[in-house]
């Protein structure tokens, strides 16, 4: 394994990827709530959204680094795949993960939506309305996200740090406009993923493109052989709607849940 | 004058007028306030109501007294934390005369005292200290006497060496790490995968970093969101009365304008305090008084008209200006109808030298104040003996007109004969002829300069300074700060380009 790929593992398991089997659990968690095929999608979303959202705000609460290490080597003792000590050391020498950094901040308002823009190439004010006419960031969720509006509403200073409710106002504004990218892919000519959205179902290769893409999009960096892996495995799942019937996981939901995954990271919204 | 007096022993100045009790909300205050408002007087009136709503808001009654600050520092004259300054009131208060839990332990420690008598309590300081010293009011581990030599509040458990830092040398400046932060914090965005990979490839990974810093300090983000988020809580907008508002009484998109002008492309940000210009919507400097200016647009009243508009521009002669001080914004929404504003100078106070007086933070008081009769009561002179003196500079500057010269755009204008008070103001020994002199020792104080880089630090760490490392950081940026003609720009690059910004295990 190159050093690189080793860089971007160890970066994996620090946003708590221990375990394929917790995305899929949660993923049948939401067929049990009986989805119907066209909330497939929704619960397919919530499902990875909600993983990410409590990864993040879990892993601020304390010292990310040796939670999850700790975590991570407790869940490998039962394989035999435990970090041996050089392994460890090196894990904890990595400088670019967060929880090793001197200090952390808050990806704020304005800093998230133009960074989503950037990410999905898109422009600022198409990313997220709500009722299809409030604008998500400087309309609704503004001060939740970290921003604050001193001409209306005499808010002079931003919250220093996350909400209850910041949590809501991410998963929403990750979820509007890794939507409304994944639509618009379907309306210009010049797609911006690498697969055609059209397709019914995707192929292992194509959900690997996806995660491939999204990872270099949106976290700025190449995807570890493992996320790709554990990403394109969720393609693979079946989703039954509530009259028993099972389809496979469409293109455009595939590649959207996958957005909301990255954009609702701590590897995201941190830096 | 400027030494600390026992404010129970000022006497108000016969011949002083009547005034407003805008900082104090004793029942004393609001009485004789409300009666010396002339009958049937509705600006006043109107004044006063705000004046009362903003002090309400804004302070607390306050029985703090300044001679225990004198008398504490007597009784402990070798200790760093008196050799450091004067104690602010926080030191025993929470706010006058609420005590916080050293105040409780050193008030008790005083009436114990065999024979205590309050008339003579000086006598009683040392025994008293000896055992207040002892204890540890915050139980933070650290004993009362301990922090007075740390220079940390003994009230407070969240002390930096009761914190355990990491050693300094656990971390690395990391570089690419920097890149990335830098990207996010001053750029806006997240730095792309594009432009990681050509920084990870450039031969001088120091000097292209430089570069970086210096586009990011460029960028629309930078100058057009995060410099005017930081100014917010200076300038303190209201649209519904500013360029885009129904009632158009001031634009405060010029504040805006001179504040990201002063704090950026290293211009001395003491400009902020002495700029005699102004800042166009494009950048440029414009000198000399700006007129009214007409904004032809349909109105909003009733969707129909124009709509009201009392004042726009920057009427102010150049030679009476002081930068933020003396915008029109500034003076109409702080002043309004106030002869004496107090208002006016506690926001100056606060907003460029970091002290909140309705904190009892930054209170000298002065020999001889307040002259106003209203305030005289012990509860309104423990902040009175300071704002009041520090008001006087801001007393011939107009806020808003109620006479026919509100036709004729006067907010903001200079007269020399608007107030009976002195101009001649004070400060903690420092007295000020007028408004400009006020400013340029503010400009040239490290209160000043503290304030800059508080302000900084707080948007790159979210918190201030506590360890041991960030408090050294804060006080590197400080000199740096002031050592490069007080460059924002030196600020922010000694505060990101660190251990403490960039580095990692």
């Amino acid at each position: 394994m190159s050093k690189k790929e080793k860089s971007s593992e160890d970066s994996t398991k620090k946003m708590g990827f221990d375990s394929t089997t917790k995305l899929a659990s949660l993923f049948g968690w939401t067929r049990t709530l009986g989805f119907s095929s066209h909330h497939v999608f929704g619960g397919f979303a919530a499902a990875v959204a909600v993983f990410f959202l409590a990864a993040t705000f879990i892993s601020c609460s304390e010292n990310p680094g040796k939670r999850d290490l700790k975590r991570l080597n407790a869940a490998n003792d039962r394989t035999g795949d435990s970090l041996s000590e050089d392994e460890l050391i090196d894990y904890e020498a990595n400088p670019l993960l967060l929880g090793d950094q001197t200090s952390v901040s808050w990806l704020r308002a304005e800093q998230f939506s133009r960074s989503i823009a950037a990410s999905l190439d898109m422009a600022e004010e198409s990313l997220c309305l709500e009722l299809d006419q409030f604008q998500c960031l400087s309309q609704v969720f503004l001060g939740i996200l970290g921003g604050n509006n001193p001409e209306t509403s005499g808010i002079y200073n931003s919250v220093s740090e996350p909400t209850l409710l910041t949590s809501v106002g991410v998963e929403r504004f990750a979820r509007k406009a890794c939507q409304n990218r994944v639509e618009k892919d379907q309306n210009v000519a010049t797609k911006f993923f690498p697969v055609d959205l059209s397709e019914k179902s995707l192929s292992e290769e194509d959900a690997k493109k996806v995660v491939e893409f999204l990872f270099e999009k949106v976290l700025s960096r190449p995807a570890s052989l493992q996320e790709v892996e554990l990403f394109a495995s969720l393609a693979e799942e079946k989703a039954t709607s509530a009259n028993g019937s099972s389809s496979a996981v469409s293109s455009e939901d595939f590649a959207a849940a996958v957005c909301i995954g990255l954009i609702s990271s701590t590897e995201f919204l941190f830096y | 004058m400027g030494r600390f007096v026992d404010i129970t022993t000022v006497k108000a100045s016969p011949s002083a007028a009547p005034h407003f009790c805008v900082s104090k909300v004793s029942p004393d205050c609001i009485a004789t306030s409300f009666f010396h408002a002339k009958s049937g007087s509705v600006p006043i009136f109107i004044a006063w109501f705000l004046s009362l709503s903003l002090s309400v808001f804004l302070s607390t009654t306050s029985l703090a007294a300044p001679s225990f600050v004198g008398e504490f520092c007597n009784a402990n004259s070798e200790s760093a934390t008196c050799k450091a300054g004067p104690i602010e009131c926080s030191y025993c208060h929470m706010s006058p005369p609420a005590l916080n839990d050293y105040g409780q332990d050193f008030k008790e420690s005083l009436e114990a005292q065999p024979g205590y008598d309050p008339t003579s309590r000086e006598q009683f300081f040392g025994a008293a200290m000896i055992v207040v010293s002892g204890l540890d009011s915050d139980g933070d581990g650290f004993s009362n006497e301990e922090e007075l030599e740390l220079i940390t509040s003994p009230s407070v458990a969240d002390q930096p060496t009761g914190t355990n830092p990491p050693p300094g040398n656990a971390f690395k400046r990391s570089d690419e790490l920097l890149f990335l932060r830098v990207s996010a914090a001053i750029c806006g965005k997240k730095a792309s995968f594009q432009q990681i990979q050509k920084f990870k490839q450039s031969a001088n990974k120091a000097s292209a970093l430089n570069q970086h810093i210096d586009q990011c300090l460029q960028s629309d983000f930078w100058l057009k969101q995060a410099l005017k988020r930081l100014a917010d809580p200076k300038i303190r907008p209201l649209k519904s009365i500013g360029i885009d508002g129904t009632i158009v009484l001031a634009d405060y998109n010029w504040d805006y304008n001179l504040f990201v002008h002063a704090l950026s492309e290293e211009r001395d940000a003491r400009e902020l305090l002495l700029a005699d210009y102004h800042v166009d919507g494009s950048g440029k400097k414009v000198t000399g008084p700006i007129g009214f200016q007409l904004i032809p647009r349909v109105g909003q009243i009733g969707g129909e008209g124009p709509e009201i508009v009392i004042g726009t521009g920057q009427p102010l002669q150049a030679n009476k200006r002081a930068g933020m001080l003396t915008t029109q914004w500034f003076l109409m929404s702080n002043t309004m109808f106030s002869e004496m504003p107090r208002v006016t100078a506690a926001q100056a106070y606060r907003a460029y030298l970091g002290k909140d007086i309705s904190l009892s933070e930054g209170l000298h008081p002065v020999v001889g104040e307040p002259q106003d009769p209203d305030v005289t009561a012990p509860s309104c002179a423990a902040c009175h003996s300071t704002l009041d003196p520090l008001s006087y500079p801001f007393t011939r500057y107009q806020g808003i007109v109620t006479d026919i010269g509100v036709l004729t755009n006067r907010a903001g204008t200079y007269d020399p004969n608007r107030s009976n008070y002195p101009e001649t103001g004070e400060l903690n020994g420092n007295e000020f002829k007028d408004l400009r002199a006020f400013a340029e020792w503010a400009a040239n104080s490290e209160g000043f300069e503290k304030t800059m880089t508080s302000m900084f630090w707080e948007y790159f760490y979210s918190e201030q300074p506590k360890t041991p490392e960030q408090t050294a950081l804060f006080e590197k940026a400080r000199i740096a700060f002031k050592s490069k003609n007080y460059s924002a720009n030196a600020l922010i690059k000694t505060l990101v380009l660190s251990d403490l910004f960039g580095g990692a295990k």
